[in-house]
């Protein structure tokens, strides 16, 4: 109960914020910045897996909202809001990448993503590069919305409502998406290996 | 699966819950809390997920830099300039290709030939066309012609032989006699 109350009052308060941010106070837009940064940015990686890509992606996304936050009529929506931005920005990145990689056919471009991080270990980074793999393998048999409805579900932390409103769906259909899948999901072997134990 | 086999088991019901668990009326949550093979599949599919978004949360980096709102009074730059870019790059390759390919149709159409044009074309062919059939005819050149064949045509050919005898003449002619 007490976490519930907390939680609304933290609604309440960004609320306050977007509303400050909504009518030119910069430092509530900051605030917001301080809540969502490292949500949104986690957000991008997971979908391009390329670190210097997910930050310019997660500040053009904040640029973004920055710009358009005076035209958010509902205050309360601002989660599912900026969620959206960050979909579309990323859907504009890879459609460019695709694009790209037209002209680029025979000057094979080197990912960012490709260059190990260097205060990782060798193994740390094989293993990093193979979680991303087999997940990249086990979304791609999923639809496009069954993709998205379960990335922000159970790796982005979205309720079925805040689904709904990223996605311009309505509830059932979302619902419907997340049951096609975590259905394969459960079906899905390769990916047990890879998950880590919970910590004692 | 022993799941399905039990009374009252669905793992799609099982499914439901994990998804929204207000799906459920509360005849089925009591069964999924009392019956423990559902209890079992509701963990194991619980724990998937929960360990999926931890494992994922392990494997994304810590962003290095905060992102910062642009300067006040200053103008944004415009948000779609790259892909302009490249839309005016590909439209004006394309417009290059379509020039070439209109070039090439109706270059005929455009600058027609005249018929002057055509009558110097014809007597040029027919120049060379006369030095081919000159050459088919005899194609030595001139300071071979004067000991050419055509030149001795009025010689006889048996004088010849009889002043100068082929060699050999004697055993074909004995050969030739033989036969007869």
């Amino acid at each position: 109960m007490a976490v519930m109350q907390g939680r609304g009052a933290d609604l309440r308060d960004q609320a306050a914020a977007v509303r400050r941010a909504a009518a030119g106070d910069r430092d509530a837009f900051e605030e917001l910045i301080n809540t969502y940064h490292r949500r949104i940015f986690a957000m991008v990686y997971s979908r391009i897996t390329s670190r210097m890509d997910a930050e310019d992606i997660t500040q053009e996304i904040f640029v973004r909202a920055f710009q358009g936050v005076k035209s958010l009529r509902d205050p309360e929506l601002f989660k599912p809001w900026l969620y959206r931005i960050a979909l579309n920005a990323v859907n504009d990145f890879l459609r460019k990448k695709r694009l790209r990689s037209i002209f680029t056919l025979f000057t094979r471009e080197q990912d960012h993503d490709e260059v190990p991080d260097p205060t990782g270990s060798g193994s740390d980074y094989l293993e990093h590069k193979e979680f991303w793999a087999r997940l990249k393998e086990f979304f791609s048999r999923l639809s496009p919305s069954e993709r998205e409805a379960f990335r922000l579900r159970f790796l982005d932390g979205l309720c079925i409502r805040e689904i709904a409103g990223v996605m311009e769906k309505n509830e059932s259909t979302v619902k419907t998406h997340l049951y096609r899948a975590v259905e394969k999901f459960r079906r899905e072997s390769d990916l047990s290996g890879l998950l880590k134990e919970e910590k004692a | 699966m022993s799941h399905d086999r039990r009374s009252g088991c669905s793992i799609g019901r099982v499914i439901r819950y994990v998804v929204d668990e207000n799906d459920l009326d509360a005849e089925q949550r009591r069964h999924l809390r009392e019956c423990p093979v559902c209890r079992e599949e509701l963990k194991r599919l619980d724990r998937g997920l929960c360990r999926l978004g931890r494992t994922a949360a392990e494997h994304t980096p810590e962003p290095a830099r905060r992102p910062a709102l642009p300067v006040e009074g200053r103008a944004l730059p415009p948000r779609q300039a790259p892909l302009q870019k490249l839309v005016w790059g590909t439209g004006l390759g394309f417009a290059l290709v379509m020039l070439i390919a209109v070039w090439a149709v109706f270059r005929s159409s455009l600058f027609p030939v005249s018929y002057q044009d055509v009558a110097q074309e014809m007597a040029e062919d027919e120049v060379l066309l006369a030095e081919v059939l000159a050459l088919e005819e005899n194609p030595l050149p001139d300071a071979y012609r004067e000991i050419s064949p055509e030149e001795t045509a009025g010689v006889d050919e048996e004088l010849f032989d009889f002043i100068v005898p082929v060699e050999g003449w004697s055993t074909d002619q004995e050969s030739k006699t033989k036969e007869a």
